[in-house]
């Protein structure tokens, strides 16, 4: 009862916190998700950014409870959908959760389908698994997806094979996959990134259409910061495990706070000012396993202070929505 | 598809046409038929006389060529020992071998491939280690020791099964036991490591956001994929069970077509032997040919080339 | 990697380096492989008795510790009458020249076809490759049969035999290790040097392809002493009288009744043998070639 009204007065599709995932390595723990939070609305686009290796799949993979064991284990946390913890669910009830109320698009379309089925084959068995329908009306729905996604000639493409199809199309495969139980969240994991510019474009504004019509809460996980200005109303910046900054799209874009998101920002060529020279992030990204303590941006952070080096700063609130985890702004603050 | 089995034919067919060849130079090169059929003290006219009458006389080429025809009509000369058609003996012990080694090849493959899964699926566990040890000692033990080992204690001391021959199913277990344990090493391995790089793959992840069952990301996803080495090496594999054939065969007297190979060369009886090598070969060839086309089967990418 | 070990031994050898290089060094199989050699190589002189002697006063005598044993005869004698330790230890001699003699001509030939199919590429490739496809589709028990019922059984025929059908393995890993070394910039520096095709393929591309020869060869040992076994078990190999393990356990399939160890005691010198071997090729191969330690 308390969840149905927690569901109704928060209005959130998503909600997680605190979430921890660490891998157990020979070479230590490896802290890949490290008190991940976030929440996410009907009809919302969550755009997570950051450095590849920062925790942003891991992240997405915790939710739908698929971190590669048996070294990675989710910890500790919460995820929350509309008002249920999917970390106590059963592994049983997480399969009819998965494909059903979250979909997910990986990010290679090249080798994420199956080479010896059909794509028809691939299509319908989300739709077998979570959807009692008959033979036919599961070919119904398969086509239906098929157009919904703008494949062309669909009644052909059923019965096709993945490697007779382009990048483009297969992604768009994909997202039909992903898309045909109607699922209250979408997980997009780089979705374009393996797919020519003009391609991208394309495929980005047909999620987006596609998200519209039905209402869809989305993580666009991304290092692209030109896909979030495009199709994200908000962003969560992610380093080494944390994410760091938090807030609308146009407040990060514009007024961002967490030196990180600058320096990503920075590091954008910029079309209106010739640039003599691109803006570059000093240094590497931390082994995950060996993290400094303290802030672990810190060794590459213009304007470190001695405290940063010795403990995590809290959270600040900047704005309403905007949030970050800085000495700059705790300081202020305090 | 055509192209790919015209090419696969012809392949086969050059293939036979080798060891045809092979054979062939090795019969003419190392002796004269006819001196070694009459024996040391012949005449000399009675040689000559031979010579012509088999063609030896002709030049190479032509002796080919009339080797080669009489070949695909079925006739391969006459035993020295038993002076009859050496193909109907071959034809006559063919369905021993066939019912031998394809039963060790079914228990070979299914143990194999089951247990390659099982070992892929959870690495590392008592299972898998199990399975490597197992393995390691079919690759290991010669065929000859296992059965030895296999008579002297189900039929020496316990008189569970009989020593040797054929008739019942019961004369069947000891062979196709050793056969099987001994190229069931080689399926698993394959298995094991073709499993291990499909689990790795992205499309096995999609079909756990799916929702698919475990289960049936294995048996379905996984082991469809996992198929292609494995039935890319089936024929080899069965290359590897034949050889062990012809001595389990010979240790259990058992009247297959690697018994009568043996007992030929251990008589010298040429023609016999020569016949079991060409007709062996060519039905290897056949075997090659339908995993060809069981191949291009589970594989699309090779049925819309 | 072998070449350059050798190097690095020589130049920095001292204890702890040594110490540190050997961990993980599998002893057992080492010290049966050193006994192999050492007995293949003196079984004449080892040997307590002579290994032809045929003497039928003492034919079939037991193991020593059985009711009639001798320690004379500490593995007792077989149906002639011979010593089987002193059989077993000549024995050795066959499988250790066989083995011998067959990897370094199929190693021979699969790395010189291998870096000329590999490097030249082309129709040469082709026509060996095919070459390549179609012996190892042969039944090679079988042509074994056809070349021993011509010339009848011997030494020298098996190693001919084995020879042919063991080059082709040898021909077909290391063709795909040439041409991915084919492709490395050193290659390419040397091809804009001016270096001759004939120098690229000694200088540069033969030295790259030593490891996996080396552990090749290490895993081939167990399956050609297999091999040979076999053939002198079902009696085209080793001609008697000379002592083969393969032919020692066929002569004892005849006394299973009565005096098993006869058949079995060949056997478990031969996968003593054939194990210490592969698991010396899987420590081998583990070392020196990091790609395979998924097979």
């Amino acid at each position: 009862m308390k969840s149905v009204e927690q569901k109704i007065s928060s209005g959130n599709v998503l909600e997680v916190k605190d979430l921890k995932t660490y891998f157990f390595t020979g070479r230590g723990v490896v802290k890949a998700v490290d008190g991940v939070s976030f929440e996410l609305k009907e009809g919302e686009t969550l755009g997570l950014v950051g450095e590849s290796g920062c925790g942003k799949t891991i992240t997405c993979l915790s939710i739908l409870r698929l971190v590669p064991g048996p070294a990675g284990r989710i910890v500790g946390g919460e995820v929350i959908l509309d008002g249920d913890d999917l970390l106590s669910k059963s592994e049983k009830a997480m399969r009819r959760i998965r494909g059903k109320k979250v979909s997910m698009i990986l990010q290679d379309p090249m080798v994420s389908l199956n080479p010896v089925f059909t794509i028809g084959n691939q299509m319908a068995e989300p739709v077998r698994i979570h959807q009692k329908l008959s033979r036919r009306l599961v070919w119904e729905k398969v086509k239906e997806m098929l157009r919904l996604m703008s494949i062309p000639s669909p009644e052909i493409r059923i019965r096709e094979y993945p490697h007779q199809m382009s990048g483009g199309m297969r992604q768009r495969v994909v997202g039909g996959i992903a898309l045909s139980c109607q699922p209250r969240l979408l997980i997009a994991d780089e979705p374009t990134t393996s797919l020519d510019v003009t391609i991208q474009a394309q495929y980005l504004r047909l999620l987006k259409e596609v998200q519209q019509k039905e209402n869809l809460a989305m993580i666009m996980v991304t290092h692209d910061l030109g896909i979030v200005a495009k199709v994200c109303d908000r962003v969560a910046v992610m380093y080494a495990g944390k994410i760091v900054e938090c807030g609308d799209v146009r407040e990060i874009f514009y007024r961002p706070a967490h030196p990180y998101t600058k320096a990503l920002l920075g590091s954008l060529p910029k079309m209106e000012e010739r640039q003599e020279k691109l803006y570059t992030i000093e240094g590497q990204p931390p082994e995950l396993h060996a993290l400094p303590p303290g802030c672990s941006f810190a060794p590459r952070c213009p304007d470190v202070q001695e405290i940063c080096k010795q403990e995590y700063p809290p959270q600040s609130i900047i704005k309403d929505g905007h949030c970050t985890s800085c000495w700059l702004f705790a300081a202020r603050k305090a | 598809m055509w192209r790919y089995i015209l090419k696969r034919l012809l392949q086969a067919v050059i293939c036979i046409l080798g060891v045809s060849v092979i054979v062939f130079v090795l019969a003419r090169l190392t002796g004269d038929p006819a001196l070694v059929m009459l024996g040391p003290g012949a005449r000399l006219e009675d040689i000559l006389a031979l010579r012509q009458k088999w063609g030896l006389d002709l030049p190479m080429i032509v002796q080919y060529w009339r080797f080669i025809s009489n070949a695909v009509h079925g006739d391969l000369g006459l035993s020295l020992r038993y002076h009859a058609p050496v193909m109907a003996l071959w034809l006559g012990r063919l369905p021993n071998t066939l019912l031998l080694a394809g039963v060790s090849f079914a228990i070979a493959t299914v143990a194999g491939v089951v247990g390659g899964v099982i070992a892929a699926v959870k690495p590392g566990s008592w299972f898998d280690r199990l399975g490597k040890t197992v393995s390691f000692l079919g690759i290991s033990v010669p065929v000859f020791l296992t059965a030895i080992v296999l008579i002297i204690i189900f039929a020496v001391k316990l008189h569970w099964l009989p020593v040797y021959g054929t008739g019942t199913w019961r004369h069947l277990i000891m062979p196709a036991f050793t056969l099987a344990w001994a190229s069931s090493a080689g399926q698993l391995r394959l298995t094991r490591s073709a499993m291990l790089d499909v689990l790795d793959a992205e499309y096995i992840k999609l079909a756990r956001v799916k929702g698919v069952p475990e289960y049936k990301v294995i048996a379905k996803h996984a082991l469809k994929n996992a198929l292609i080495p494995i039935v890319t090496m089936a024929a080899l594999q069965f290359m590897v069970l034949f050889s062990g054939t012809v001595i389990i065969e010979f240790i259990f007297a058992w009247p297959g077509i690697g018994w009568l190979a043996v007992e030929g060369a251990r008589n010298r009886d040429f023609p016999v032997v020569q016949a079991c090598a060409l007709m062996t070969s060519v039905l290897f060839i056949a075997i090659n040919l339908a995993v060809d086309m069981l191949y291009a089967y589970i594989d699309p990418r090779i049925r819309y080339q | 990697m072998i070449i350059g070990s050798l190097r690095r031994v020589t130049r920095y050898a001292s204890w702890p380096r040594i110490r540190k290089s050997l961990k993980g060094v599998p002893w057992f199989p080492l010290v049966i492989m050193v006994l192999f050699v050492v007995v293949g190589v003196f079984g004449r002189q080892l040997a307590p008795h002579d290994p032809l002697k045929i003497d039928i006063e003492i034919r079939l005598l037991p193991l020593f510790f059985m009711k009639g044993g001798s320690l004379q005869y500490p593995l007792g004698t077989d149906h002639l009458g011979r010593d089987v330790l002193s059989r077993l230890i000549v024995g050795s001699g066959v499988s250790l020249q066989v083995s011998l003699v067959v990897i370094a001509v199929a190693a021979s030939i699969g790395a010189l076809v291998a870096v000329v199919a590999g490097y030249l590429g082309g129709w040469v490739d082709t026509i060996l490759m095919r070459l390549v496809d179609i012996i190892m589709s042969m039944p090679w028990i079988i042509i074994a049969l056809v070349f021993a019922s011509i010339v009848g059984a011997g030494v020298r025929n098996i190693i001919i035999i084995l020879s042919i059908f063991a080059w082709p393995g040898y021909a077909r890993v290391l063709r795909g290790e040439v041409l991915r070394i084919k492709q490395g910039d050193f290659v390419r520096l040397a091809v804009v040097a001016g270096a001759s095709k004939a120098r690229i393929m000694l200088r540069h591309i033969f030295p790259n392809i030593v490891n996996t020869l080396v552990v090749i060869s290490t895993l081939q040992v167990g399956s050609i002493i297999l091999a040979e076994a076999g053939l002198s078990f079902i009696g085209v190999g080793v001609p008697p009288p000379r002592p083969a393990w393969g032919a020692m356990a066929a002569d004892g399939v005849g006394y299973i009744f009565t005096q098993w160890w006869l058949a079995v005691l060949p056997g478990v010198a031969i996968v003593l043998v054939v194990m210490s071997t592969n698991l010396l090729g899987d420590w081998l191969r583990v070392r020196l070639d990091p790609k395979f330690r998924q097979l």
